[in-house]
This record gives C-alpha cells, structure tokens and sequence, in this order.
C-alpha cells in the first residue's frame, strides 16, 4: 500500500471570522467548532481556546492531542469513527497542517481515569514538543451528568471532525513537502525488521467499556493481526480512553513507523506491523507471543523486531514474552519499556526477566518528579480545579486523590506530562540511575 | 557570602588519623583543628572556596563495637564545629572503616542536614547499608588511589554547597542511591530502538539501557498436605482497604501495608486504592479478591483447619522490589506470630 503525506506548514494559529488558511496563518472560527458540538446531545458547548509557546499556561484534563490531517484522494477520514462506511485507510493522498495540534480535555475526571496535562512554558515545555506549537484546546462543557462512554466517544468525534476540517482548509494551498510511504517493494538482502505495536490494554477498561480503538471497534482479547504499516499512520487506530502515554498525534506520526519507512530500501528492510493487545490472562499471553513470532517468522520473514508496550506492567510481561520467544527463534527483539517507580535502581526493576533479552530501550521512568509553578492561564477544567497528586485517581475505586489547586504549584509527573513520555518511542527521555 | 569560606570537617580512622595501626584499632575518639592525613587533599582542593576546620578521628573498633553508641558521640563532636559539609574516608575496601564512614556520613547528614560525601569500594559491605543515605564515591580497593578519588569526592561535595545539580551514578562515579530520574537523549526511543536491533542483526556492539534483573531463587515452602489441620491466612495485592486508610497505603509506589479484620473491613466503608486496575468488581463483590466466603464454608466443613479472621493487603502497584521484599518480610513475620502455615496469595 502507498500513502502519500503532503504538508503544509503553518506559521500561526489565530480565531477569526472564517475558518481558512491564509499567508501562513490558519484562521478557526469556533463556529465551525461548536456545530460538531451541535452534533452531540451529550455537550451543551465547547470551551475552545488557543495556547502558545512560552504561554503562562498549564492544559489539565489532557485525554489526547491531533495533528490536523485530512484525506485529499476522496478517501473516508476516519472510517469506523467518523463515518459507518468502511474502507481500509492508508492510501490515497493525505494532507497535513503541521505545526499546531488540538488539544482535547475531558473535565469529568472522575471517569476519565487517565489524565495528562502539560504546561507551555517552563521546565517541562523546554522537553515537550507540544509546548512548542500553538494548540486549539477544546473542553466540553455540560450542565448534566453524561455518561464516559458518550462523553468520550463525542468528544473523540469533535476533535477528529476539527482536524479534518483544519487540514481542507489548506488544501488550496501548495504542500511545502511531499513524502510517500510504501514497503511493498521487500529488500531481502537488507536486515529485516517488524515492528509489533502493543496497542491496547483491557486492563484500563472503566467499568468494561472496551476502547473502540481500531477503525472504530473495540478488541479486548485480540489475537496478533497484521496491518499495513500506512493504515496506522492513517487513521486504523484510535484513542479513547483516556491519556496513557501516546496520543493520536503521535500514532499520526508514528516515529517507528515512520523511520522505518524512510529507510526501508536503504539499510534496512521494513518487513511489516503486527498488531497486539495485552493479555490479561497467562494463557492468553502465551498464545498470542508464539502466535506472533510465528507470523514474524513465517509470514513477515523478520531478521528482528522493535515491540513497542501500553502503559503499565502486565503489558510489560506480554513484551517480554514477544520478544522472549522471538530471540528463540532467531528474531532479535528489542523492546521499548519504562521504569513503573523512581525510589529503586534499574538493576532490579526492569520487569521483563526473559534473561534472552538483552536489548532493551527505555524510555524513562514513570515517577520522575516535577514541582511545576503557578500559571496565569489554567485551560481543560474549571479555575478552581484540583491538579490529582500522588496517582492520577483511582479507577472505579470510587475514590479520587485529593491535590493541589491546578492552577497553583503543582507536582506532576513524567508520565502525566503528556508529550515527555510517549509508549510508542516519540519521546527522547531515558532512565538513568541517581 | 564573598570572603566566607564554606566549613568542613573531615572524618578518617586511627591509620589515617596517625594515630597507629591496628594496635590502636582500640582507641576512641579525638579531634584535631584543621586537616590531618587525607583531609590536607581535600583542603588543598577545595580550598578557595571551603576551610577544613576540624578533622574528628576514631580507632576502627572501637566504632565497630557499639556503632551506635559511637556514631552519637560522632555526631555530637560533628556539631560542635558546625560543618555545611562532612567528608567521610574515603575507606575503600576496608569493612571496618567502611562501617564508621558510612555511619558518620549518614548519621552527620541526617542529625545536622548538611551534605555528606565518602568513598568505597563497592564491595565494601558499608556500601549496600549507606548507599542511600549518603553519596558514595567508588574507589579502588586500595588506598594509594587516594588522589584519584579525592577530586571525584571534592567535587561532589562543592556542587551539593553550592546547590548545583549532580549528575547520575554512572556520569559522576558514586553508587547508586536508587533515585532513578529520566536524561532527554539526542535521539528518541524509535531511533535509539531502530539502532539497536540493527546492531544486534548485524553482531555488533550495543548497549541495552535496561537488563532483566537476576532475582534471587525462592524455594517454596512444602505443601501444605492435610488442609483439615492447616492455619491459612489470605494475603493480597488487591489494594482493599477501610475508607480512613490506616496505614497510608498510596495507590502506586505504595511502601505500606495493612492487616484488617475481614469483617469489619466489609462492614464498614472500604474502597480500592490500587490504581493499576479496575476496583468495580471488587467492590461489587470483596470475596471476588479474597475467597472468603469460600474458605469459610471449608473451614465449617472441617475441610479447612483454621482460617485467619484478618486479611493482608498490599498495594502492589508499580511497587519496587526493595519495598516489596520488605513488605513480605513483615507480613510473614506478623503471619508465622499468628501461627499460620498456609498462604493463599491472590494478586490483580
């Protein structure tokens, strides 16, 4: 399958009258934003604003951040989540307005179990690629109790819709680049590397709501599938269920993905993608790491792979088992996994133990602390909202921590820094031992 | 601040100290004004900013045969020259000496709130007692090193005067002090990923960022056999605890624990901190985490010989395996206090 990305780079992000793209500066006319809140009887209204670099600004509630982005071949945006007609996305041409996301918060934390927010000046806006760009932050507003599930499904449309639309509007525009992805083409002399993308964890369900996370469909217990790498930068996967360390911005530009296609041909043969969801059981972790390396060996015909993880530690141990069981095979495995606390050393804490794996990258600790200073301007949740301390609340626990107010002195962490630590290697942190 | 020196004292043995060898391993403490033996080497190198204004020296056995008794009358003479930083050692491989540094850089910082810096080995036994309390530089096994390290230790020692941030264990050469904290990279996770398989494809060197660790083997107990003669407790990870949480068990990272009295517990408000995993379905029915219910009707059946009215619980969530270790240790000492033989260990 071939994809073509054309992109245009925008200089700035402003409101205007007319939602358009001019001189370099893409104009949102929060209208046009409002009508797809029309659209969803659970919202009353949007709040939309704009956040700049070097803003007083802290952003809570984060449950995800889209690059604009819409499909210019006539193809369907989105298909499964946007649309009810289906197509397989990730070919046709697709146009980019870089150099902006959209911000989407939900300010019902008590459902939305995972948060992450980030500020876009400071200590941590100086590593956060987010805080580099101007963001259109949209937070629903409601006078009534809605339901998680309507709440974060409406609110996943509005911002897909409010990316497609961001994006045609450029689309009068010339693309300052144009890149084509395609491994169709296979380089067998070249080494020859998979890539298994761990997307989804059940264990993070709220109340078995299964996260409709492929062309719209959810799929707890899935078996390994193999998935044209374009799909995936092309609106395959979804999120929402909250933030957990990967956005739809970086799935948009997936960077293993994308490194990998760049390559492909020249020192290194981009063999295919396998899709995993984490066991929650043994026996089912079992079965889908031979059946995946057997896919790897048998089908993809991979010299070695990079298996990427979900948040959190029973999907830890599923990586592990992949790339376990593919090192017998001959495979050579690396996985990217992250430290689950900060008060230890690595020697110990590095929770895969397949002794045959012996590359691993991580990228980083969850629990490195942050001390964040007040902000003038607090977006995602109400002036008085409390930033949650210590976790990010308790899932269906019925409880949530108490902190300090949001738009004070804050502690964060790394892991609720959305931008410093991506699950699907966007991020550049690493952990070291103090 | 411009013409103050910063003070330090040094702490060394009987040997450095000139006081004898081994012969007068017995002696106890002394202090002398200024720098003796190795801490002259810290004087001349700190010495535009810092004075070495007391050097406390104590006979190796005498510290070791009451280390408490002797870090106090340390701490004491510590405080009397009222240092903004202590220097230990260095001891290098020494055990005894390695003990009455690690003793007095930890005690000294944690009584007065100073910065404390030594030196060891890193097979020094002190190493694994002190690391966290106190930064440990490594040396070589012998003390003729000594001009290699000081520098390392003085240099240390000023930053942390200064406030200005140290670097990791590798990067500045102390032992870990498990702080684990995230350094950006030049390139990101896919690249670095993207490098490493390669290599590895092509039998080239790499270096993994994380090894799986070599956990120590346990040897489960004997099975318990006869169930009809058998005290069992129920111990979780669940993370189910009363409402007014007791024990201040924290939803992750979490390094306490509790034991509740399983009908209270229900009986009263109780909820699920663990924040790893969906509490739903606990709540909805608690014996879904502990099968009480179950073991209940064992135990009236005599097919179970005694049944622990308390429940263990942990949170196990992203919980280090230092703290884990230690949790368990407690809990099976409060577990074989009760006379238990028998665990039922359910985890989520």
């Amino acid at each position: 399958m071939q994809l073509t990305v054309e992109t245009v780079r925008i200089g700035d992000l402003q409101f205007g009258e007319e939602t358009c793209f001019k001189a370099g500066v893409l104009y949102v006319n929060k209208a046009d934003i409002l009508a797809f809140a029309a659209e969803e009887p659970c919202f009353d209204t949007l709040k939309i604003d704009i956040a700049r670099p070097g803003d007083s600004t802290r952003i809570i509630n984060v449950v995800d951040v889209v690059e604009p982005r819409c499909k210019k071949s006539g193809n369907i945006d989105w298909p499964g989540v946007l649309s009810d007609d289906y197509e397989i996305a990730g070919s046709g041409i697709t146009r980019v307005a870089a150099g902006m996301g959209v911000v989407l918060c939900q300010n019902n934390t008590y459902w939305s179990r995972k948060w992450g927010s980030f500020d876009m000046s400071g200590e941590c806006a100086a590593i956060n690629p987010y805080a580099k760009i101007p963001q259109l932050v949209i937070e629903p507003l409601s006078e009534t109790e809605i339901d998680f599930r309507d709440y974060r499904e409406a609110l996943r449309r509005i911002g897909y819709k409010t990316s497609v639309l961001l994006a045609k509007v450029t689309l009068e525009t010339e693309a300052d680049e144009v890149e084509i992805f395609n491994n169709e083409m296979q380089y067998p002399d070249l080494p020859s590397i998979a890539y298994v993308y761990q997307i989804y964890s059940k264990q993070y369900d709220t109340q078995n709501y299964r996260e409709p996370m492929v062309y719209g469909n959810a799929v707890p217990d899935s078996l390994p599938l193999i998935m044209q790498p374009t799909e995936i930068l092309d609106g395959a996967i979804s999120l929402c269920g909250g933030f957990r360390c990967v956005t739809t911005y970086e799935i948009q530009n997936h960077p293993i993905i994308i490194d990998l296609m760049r390559r492909h041909g020249r020192d290194l043969n981009f063999a295919g993608v396998l899709i995993t969801v984490t066991s929650v059981e043994a026996k089912h972790r079992y079965l889908v790491s031979k059946m995946a390396v057997n896919l790897l060996n048998e089908v993809l015909h991979a010299d070695g792979l990079i298996v990427t993880k979900g948040v959190g530690g029973a999907s830890t141990l599923c990586v592990g088992a992949i790339a376990g069981e593919a090192e017998k095979r001959g495979i050579k495995s690396v996985p990217v996994i992250q430290i689950l606390n900060g008060k230890s050393n690595l020697d110990v804490e590095c929770l895969i133990s397949e002794q045959n794996v012996n590359s691993i990258v991580c990228s980083g600790t969850y629990y490195h602390n942050f001390t964040l200073p007040p902000v003038e301007t607090l977006l995602g949740g109400p002036e008085d909202a409390i930033y949650l301390s210590g976790d990010d609340g308790v899932i269906g626990g019925h409880k949530i921590a108490t902190g300090d107010p949001a738009k004070g002195e804050v502690h964060s962490t790394y892991m609720k820094q959305v931008g410093l630590m991506s699950q699907i290697g966007f991020s550049y942190g690493m952990a070291v031992d103090y | 601040m411009n013409n103050k020196k910063w003070r330090v004292v040094c702490y060394i043995n009987q040997f450095f100290g000139q006081i004898g060898g081994e012969d007068a391993a017995h002696v106890g403490f002394s202090v002398k004004a200024g720098a003796v033996g190795p801490a002259l080497l810290f004087e001349k190198l700190l010495k535009d900013e810092c004075e070495v204004v007391g050097t406390i020296i104590c006979g190796d056995n005498y510290f070791a045969e009451n280390t408490e008794k002797a870090a106090a009358e340390g701490v004491d003479l510590a405080k009397e020259l009222n240092p903004d930083l202590f220097i230990a050692g260095p001891a290098f491989n020494a055990g005894r000496y390695g003990i009455s540094c690690g003793n007095m850089a930890a005690a000294v910082g944690k009584a007065m709130q100073i910065p404390t810096i030594t030196g060891m080995y890193p097979e020094n036994p002190a190493v694994d007692i002190f690391r966290k309390d106190t930064y440990i530089v490594e040396t070589a096994i012998l003390s003729s090193q000594l001009r290699k390290v000081a520098p390392v230790m003085a240099g240390i020692g000023l930053r942390l005067l200064q406030g200005e941030p140290v670097g990791s264990a590798e990067k500045e050469g102390y032992i870990k002090r498990d702080i684990i904290l995230n350094e950006e990279q030049e390139k990101n996770a896919a690249g670095r990923a993207i490098e490493m398989v390669l290599k590895k494809i092509k039998g080239e060197t790499f270096k993994s960022e994380l090894l799986p660790p070599k956990f120590d083997e346990v040897k489960p107990a004997p099975a318990a056999v006869d169930l009809s003669a058998v005290r069992l407790a129920l111990v979780s990870d669940g993370g189910l605890i009363p409402e007014r949480n007791p024990d201040g068990l924290k939803p992750n990272s979490s390094t306490t624990w509790g034991k509740y009295n399983w009908d209270e517990l229900i009986a009263d408000e109780h909820f699920v901190i663990h924040s790893g995993y969906d509490g739903t379905w606990v709540l909805e029915n608690p014996d879904r985490l502990f099968p009480m219910d179950i073991l209940r009707e064992f135990e009236a059946q005599g097919k179970l010989g005694f049944l622990d009215p308390e429940v263990h619980v942990v949170c196990g969530n992203c919980a280090s395996v230092s703290a884990s270790k230690e949790k368990g240790e407690k809990i099976a000492e409060v577990l074989l206090d009760k006379g238990i033989q028998a665990v039922i260990l359910t985890s989520t």
